[in-house]
């Protein structure tokens, strides 16, 4: 398995609330992807930071999910059907200069097939941590399996801080990557 | 007005653009949409959270210790 960099996008503004990652090749069997940053406010609380994902643009109802996941030592589980988009909770911010970082990983296999059974699976690990040392302490921990229900190539991956006044951090990284198995 | 970073690995162009009024106005009915949801999974999580307490509470009842009751619901 070997990975080729196909973007590394790095956040230089206080304004920015979406990465959107266009053209993305076709001449790979799957795609992964990095992020590693944080939502800039300062006045939720660190656990309320909502990081969403979108396929090709699409906001149709066509993103349904399911998850477990951890807040501090409290258990909860997810699930959409149908939704508008993979949403990612608790994904970190500067609450009580906290700066908790969150960090999210995905992995699309067969991004480029026509011809899967209900669509694109999307495979996501995330966690964000923040500490007492540098502010208010608190950690999620998060396992997704989100299902795109369209069957169509994907060349387009967008991520966004949806919220008003949400922005990513400065520093912010997404990272992508095509991954050939043979 | 919120901005986006627009990367086209294709032409391997990357531009900073300023959000549309439309583009905003999508994203502040997925703020909406999302605060449903996660309304939803809280109020799941703390009937779940009563629903153990309770029903520790009753196996206390029937005479078990507390490192018991820990050894049963982990």
């Amino acid at each position: 398995m070997s990975h080729t960099l196909l973007s590394h996008t790095k956040v230089t503004n206080t304004t920015t609330t979406e990465i959107n990652i266009t053209g993305i090749s076709q001449s790979y069997q799957d795609l992964c992807f990095w992020f590693v940053g944080h939502d800039l406010r300062t006045d939720v609380g660190w656990d309320s930071s909502e990081l969403y994902i979108h396929l090709d643009g699409d906001t149709g109802s066509h993103y349904t999910h399911q998850k477990n996941f951890t807040v501090a030592t409290t258990r909860y589980a997810g699930a959409t059907d149908n939704g508008a988009e993979f949403m990612l909770g608790y994904m970190g911010n500067k609450k009580d200069s906290s700066n908790c970082g969150a960090t999210v990983f995905g992995y699309i296999p067969a991004y480029t097939s026509t011809a899967n059974y209900q669509g694109h699976t999307v495979y996501i690990w995330a966690g964000a941590v923040g500490s007492s040392t540098v502010g208010t302490s608190g950690c999620t921990i998060m396992q997704y399996t989100g299902q795109w229900t369209e069957e169509t190539a994907i060349d387009e991956i967008k991520l966004s801080y949806p919220t008003a006044g949400s922005y990513f951090a400065q520093n912010s990284t997404f990272s992508l990557y095509g991954i050939e198995n043979s | 007005m919120p901005t986006k970073i627009v990367v086209d690995c294709a032409a391997g162009t990357t531009e900073e653009v300023e959000m549309t009024a439309d583009e905003v106005a999508a994203q502040e009915a997925m703020e909406a949409r999302s605060a449903e949801r996660a309304a939803a999974e809280e109020a799941a999580a703390a009937q779940h959270a009563a629903d153990k307490a309770s029903g520790e509470a009753k196996l206390a009842d029937l005479g078990l210790s507390a490192d018991e009751i820990a050894a049963l619901v982990g």
